[in-house]
């Protein structure tokens, strides 16, 4: 199929939006901030029948605290995330996140619920999302669902999300208070790069010394999909996260993953920087836990 | 003499329009019954034609015309020294690189379908993806002659006898990365038959005269009746010296009834078609005295210039020539190849086969100087050659020579004398800094058996400004500005008055090309030749309307005087007035200038066109840091020391500099365009890795004057040295930081990493050895 | 095909199109305004640089047909060589311009930054504004002298505007 044979419909209301979703019998996608989408569309990977443009249904565009938790609309663009004085305060690992996805012109295009929906396994704010225990609402003219976001991928590209849904809410935890988190990332250069390795680390801290009380660790670009380092976090309660420590539960961390060796890296390089990334992130957050 | 011009901060002329928006390239003209040309490549890197069949491309709607070689009026080929490279490919296709029909239509989506459209069987033959294997007798052959498209070789000395004699002998092999220029305008551009029956050809170049020859002998037709224009460019650092879409844009002209036709390449197929940086394997044995004396120097590179020559062949004869550094070795055995294989084509590109060399030398001046305990810039102090010393090819070096002041320059900037300062500030515990120099250079102009010359043309326009033409194109360096400025330090008046066109063969000479450094010093003298026709016009005409003696007419300030007797003014005249006399006389108001440019009159044998007349010379000082647990290098400072002759342009002088220094930051770092079986692994800027402002360092550019008496105003060239030492200081920066040497390029945080830690496994190993 | 109505630099234009080209082949194919460029059409280099509703973004992925009501400024937006803008005197007189077809790219996205800060930039938040743009000219070095030098000389405008508009108060 042509790109001019493509059609487009912009919905004016998340109803109407879903209606389409659930009636269109051809194929349908989304098109949102269009930074993977139209990129895939050029690319001749996706060529559905039709463009459901929702840019505009700026209802899906917030960031406000709720009983639950913080709930971020699907359209929050990742300079929204970076400038909400909100996620600064209580989750400040996404926020770091964000800051490294992209630069400014794909910032201010690409939206969290796009990140998600594309579900590439070096998406920058998906580690966030994990040790900020996200649920994905997913929408649909049936109702809703929640899903946990651990379970919410199944494989590079692929999600549990259904052709009639839509993601309509993303749920995360706030942190707590002297919860401190962090996101790492190497790419091939310092600005426009897609992540080799990342890590979201996300640590609550027990009193002033170097003790943690429990913390989260997920890697991004060394499996299928993004995966929390369990072993990891175990150990982060075991011994203080002196500069020892550090060393010693970031070197089980290349037990945790399971990468693969492609045109920007080897598996045997990805194993060693997830390594080499924990322990950064470590001493990097003990030194803000140090300086505070 | 002050100079009002020559030396000064002159901001762009065509700075407003190129800020604005409003400055038109090829690719930004509109016509509106144009139509789309797109071009079809074979799926194979190697594999023979066995049939082709167009008909159905040809019957689907929109289409206007489907073109293959058949449809070659003239020569099936081009190629700027060795025309191999076949326009379209006939009976075999030896890189995916390769272009086999050409569709003009309606649309580019439906010129796009067209393609698919095209019929084509193909037989699959193994294609030759190493160059040291395509020299041996069992790779298949590429072409008629063999694999080997050329051979060089420099002897002076006795090189074993040298070895034998040396206290310090060091042996290594370098890899270098397949660069690609990454302009940011991609090729294309438009062709388009005229009513008259001639054709224009709108496409970015390096040398519209050339490029008209080589679209002339596609079509079999007289160069007289095509015009090229090829300039604005949006960049080319070499990568559109040779031809790129003319041909293909005269061809589709040809079968399109007048219709403008218009190809611009997506990025993708400018990563696939483009011509890229030749990979070099170089070995390279150097000895030396215990005091730092070079005694001898071995080199043997093999170059990958792909499937086809285009300027392969001059670039490993000029990195022989530049292979033993600016310094005098008596002994030296150099030895280069350019090899065909299927991977993708190579040609022209900033520093032309010099980057890769002097990585060997510099890489081995630094462990040199380490191992015998010397100070690096003293090491080359010690060994550089200067004006009128035998250089290591044996010849008498008679141009300028900078590189000691560039060394002295570089001993005594802030980021050498205090190193050990900055480098102990790391900005985190497990990051490491280096302090590193390199000097290298290179040879400005075509070297010998190569027409070299240089053309201008000014004209008096009405209002009393000039008009200067110089064909050589403005490829972004700011050349114009340049010329404006020689002219008007000539002319005495101001360089708003002068209007500067380039690159058309309508309204400009030929004046060569604008590659190899020759640019400034080749337009510049030619101006600078013309200027004085101008001159003598504009008095001799004031002599006549006064009548008076040409002797008492003199050109000051924007005017022309007449000075009486006691030489005292008397009265003058505008150059407007000059024009309209002129004009109402019939008389003519241009005037042009032409000069070759120096050469050496003896040829080295088989070096294939080595020495030059002219070098230019620049040292790097770098610190970078190392991230020693991820590999990851950052490079935080560069000291840029050129010796460009006089500096007609301080700021386009930095403007080369600085974009050198980071162009070979990318080389160094980050860049290589990874090519696997025939097949490119790299399709865009997603995964070619181009420097970014945030991995651009702070730069400083402090040039040293060594006068040029034959160029103008004492200005030699810049333009590709800028981006050379930097490559072996980085990495030798790198070893100053962390003690690992990288001799495979780029030096990825993957390579460090590895790196870094072989040597730690390797310490561990010894540790354990020591303990038993 | 569809009429997608948008503004362009203050104007409103009705262009008739398939929804699905980008907005910078519409910018450049049936508007004319050729200043935005297409260098890699993915989005890594920033050469075709615009702003939507005063948020830069790359053109080249956006479609047109999700533009509709929008409104667009491109490099023409900006300033024109008759009326320059601050950043555009500024690139010239740094020399941050050399083969120019990224530079029209450079100047949408350091008007969009200097318009969003508050006082005068860090080199840092220079780079931060501009790290979306590729150049494979300058190096970057008189880019980021030239943005700062017009933030200097905007907030040094400001200064003297509140200035004169004090001494103006005074006189009435």
């Amino acid at each position: 199929m042509m790109v001019s044979e493509i059609d487009m419909i912009s919905p004016e209301t998340m109803e109407e939006c879903l209606q389409i979703l659930n009636e269109y019998e051809q194929e349908v996608r989304l098109l949102a901030g269009g930074t993977d989408a139209v990129v895939r569309m050029k690319e001749g990977h996706w060529r559905p029948k039709l463009w459901l443009n929702i840019k505009g249904l700026r209802d899906l565009r917030f960031i406000c605290e709720e009983k639950d938790g913080i709930h971020i609309g699907p359209l929050t663009t990742h300079t929204d995330m970076v400038q909400s004085s909100l996620l600064q305060e209580k989750a400040d690992v996404l926020v770091h996140a964000a800051k490294e996805v992209g630069a400014t012109q794909i910032r201010n295009m690409g939206t969290i619920g796009g990140n998600l929906g594309t579900a590439s396994p070096a998406g920058d704010t998906i580690p966030a999302l994990f040790v900020l225990d996200a649920v994905i609402e997913l929408s649909s003219v049936n109702g809703i669902r929640r899903i946990p976001i651990e379970e919410f991928f199944v494989g590079p590209g692929k999600t549990v999300q259904h052709k009639s849904e839509m993601i309509t809410n993303i749920i995360i935890r706030p942190q707590e208070e002297n919860e401190i988190g962090i996101f790492e990332k190497l790419g091939p250069r310092k600005a426009q790069a897609i992540s080799i390795v990342n890590v979201a680390i996300s640590l609550k801290m027990s009193g002033d010394g170097w003790q943690c009380a429990g913390g989260k660790i997920a890697f991004g670009s060394v499996a299928p999909t993004v995966i929390r380092a369990r072993k990891c976090e175990v150990l982060l309660t075991l011994q203080e996260l002196n500069e020892e420590g550090i060393s010693n539960i970031a070197s089980l961390a290349w037990k945790e993953v399971a990468p693969i060796s492609d045109v920007r890296a080897s598996a045997a390089y990805r194993r060693d920087m997830s390594t080499a990334l924990l322990e950064r992130g470590l001493l990097r957050l003990m030194k803000r836990w140090e300086d505070r | 003499m002050t100079s009002k011009w020559i030396g000064k901060r002159v901001p762009r002329l065509d700075g407003p329009e190129r800020v604005t928006g409003e400055l038109k390239y090829m690719t930004d003209y509109h016509y509106n019954n144009m139509v789309w040309g797109r071009v079809l490549r074979p799926p194979y890197p190697y594999a023979k034609i066995k049939s082709m069949d167009t008909t159905r491309a040809k019957n689907l709607p929109g289409v206007i015309a489907v073109l293959t070689h058949e449809d070659i009026p003239g020569f099936n080929g081009f190629g700027i020294v060795v025309p191999d490279q076949p326009v379209l490919c006939e009976d075999v296709v030896r890189t995916t690189a390769d272009a086999v029909a050409l569709v003009a239509a309606e649309t580019e989506e439906i010129a796009e379908e067209a393609l698919a459209l095209i019929d084509v069987d193909y037989e699959r033959l193994d294609a030759v993806t190493d160059a040291e294997f395509a020299i041996t007798e069992q790779a298949p052959k590429l072409h008629a002659d063999g694999n080997i498209h050329s051979h060089v070789v420099i002897k002076n000395g006795e090189v074993e006898k040298a070895f034998q004699e040396a206290d310090i002998i060091l042996e290594n092999t370098f890899h270098s990365p397949r660069q690609m220029h990454a302009f940011i305008e991609t090729e294309g551009g438009w062709g388009i038959l005229e009513k008259d029956g001639t054709l224009t050809i709108q496409c970015p170049g390096q040398y519209a005269y050339r490029d008209r020859l080589q679209i002339a002998r596609a079509l079999a037709w007289n160069p007289a009746r095509i015009r090229v224009i090829s300039s604005p460019v949006g960049g080319a650092f070499g990568g559109k010296d040779e031809i790129t879409v003319q041909i293909y844009l005269a061809l589709l002209a040809l079968h399109t009834g007048g219709r403008p036709v218009k190809i611009h390449y997506k990025r993708e197929e400018s990563v696939i078609a483009g011509m890229k940086r030749h990979p070099f394997k170089v070995k390279m044995k150097t000895a030396a005295k215990k005091d730092g004396t070079l005694l001898a120097n071995q080199v043997l590179a093999i170059a990958d210039t792909g499937a086809y020559a285009s300027l392969g062949g001059a670039v490993i004869s000029l990195a022989i020539e530049h292979s033993c550094g600016p310094y005098k070795i008596p002994n030296v055995d150099l030895e280069g190849y350019c090899v065909y294989t299927n991977n993708g084509i190579a040609g022209a590109f900033r520093g032309f086969g010099v980057n890769q060399v002097c990585m060997g030398i510099e890489t081995h001046m630094d462990m040199i100087a380490a191992e015998l305990g010397i100070d690096p810039i003293e090491i080359r102090k010690k060994n550089v050659y200067h004006q009128g010393d035998v250089s290591s090819l044996g010849h008498v070096v008679k141009g300028s020579v900078g590189t000691w002041k560039t060394l002295e320059a570089a001993e005594k900037c802030d980021l050498w004398i205090n190193r050990e300062k900055y480098k102990a500030e790391i900005s985190e515990p497990w990051k490491k800094r280096g302090v590193s120099i390199a000097t290298s250079f290179h040879g400005v102009g075509m070297g010998i058996g190569l027409p070299d010359y240089g053309a201008a043309s000014i004209q008096l326009l009405p209002g009393g400004r000039f008009e200067v033409g110089v064909g050589c194109e403005e490829i972004g360096g700011g050349n114009g500005t340049v010329y404006a400025q020689v002219a008007a330090e000539i002319l005495q008046c101001d360089v708003t008055d002068i209007v500067v066109v380039q690159g058309d063969t309508s309204r400009t000479l030929d004046g060569g090309t604008v590659t190899a450094s020759r640019s400034t010093y080749t337009g510049g003298r030619a101006v600078a030749t013309a200027a004085p026709n101008m001159l003598n016009l504009l008095t001799k005409a004031a002599g006549e309307i006064f009548g008076v003696s040409e002797e008492q007419v003199r050109v000051a300030d924007k005017k022309v005087v007449v000075y009486d007797a006691d030489g005292k003014a008397d009265s003058s005249l505008s150059f407007a007035e000059i024009y309209d006399y002129l004009y109402e006389n019939r008389r003519d108001t241009r005037v042009e200038g032409h000069f070759m440019l120096p050469k050496e009159k003896k040829e080295i044998k088989g070096s294939g066109g080595a020495p030059h007349r002219l070098y230019g010379y620049l040292t790097h000082v770098v610190m970078v840091e190392v991230d020693t647990l991820t590999g990851e290098t950052e490079v935080l400072r560069v000291v840029s020391i050129p010796d460009a002759g006089k500096v007609i342009n301080p700021q386009g002088l930095e403007g080369q500099a600085e974009g050198g220094a980071v162009m070979g930051i990318g080389y160094a770092l980050y860049e290589d365009t990874i090519i696997e079986n025939g097949y490119h692994k790299t399709t865009n800027f997603s995964n070619y890795i181009l420097p970014t402002v945030k991995d651009s360092p702070q730069i400083e550019t402090f040039p040293v004057e060594e006068l040029e008496e034959t160029g103008p105003f004492g200005a030699k060239g810049i333009g590709e040295v800028v981006m050379i030492p930097i490559i072996a200081a980085t990495i030798s920066a790198i070893h100053d930081a962390v003690g690992v040497r990288i001799k495979h390029l780029p030096a990825t945080p993957e390579r460090v990493y590895a790196a870094l830690k072989a040597r730690k496994d390797q310490t561990n190993q010894s540790n354990e050895e020591n303990v038993m | 095909m569809a009429t997608i109505r948008f503004k362009v630099n203050g104007k409103e234009k009705v262009v008739d199109t398939h929804t699905t080209k980008t907005l910078l082949d519409v910018l450049r194919d049936d508007l004319y305004l050729t200043g935005s460029k297409e260098c890699c059409g993915k989005g890594e280099c920033g050469s075709c640089s615009v702003m939507i509703n005063d948020e830069v973004v790359c053109s080249c992925l956006v479609l047109v047909g999700q533009v509709e009501g929008e409104d667009i400024k491109t490099v023409e937006g900006v300033g024109t060589s008759t009326n320059m803008d601050i950043i555009q005197e500024a690139f010239i007189k740094e020399g941050a311009t050399q083969c120019g077809y990224c530079t029209p790219g450079f100047i949408v996205a350091a008007r969009s930054f200097l318009n969003k800060i508050e006082k005068v930039p860090t080199l840092e938040e220079i780079e931060e504004g501009i790290a979306g743009n590729i150049c494979r000219c300058t190096g970057y070095t008189k880019i980021v002298k030239a943005i700062q030098t017009a933030a200097e000389e905007r907030f040094s405008r400001i200064g003297a505007a509140v200035t004169q508009g004090n001494l103006q108060g005074k006189g009435d």
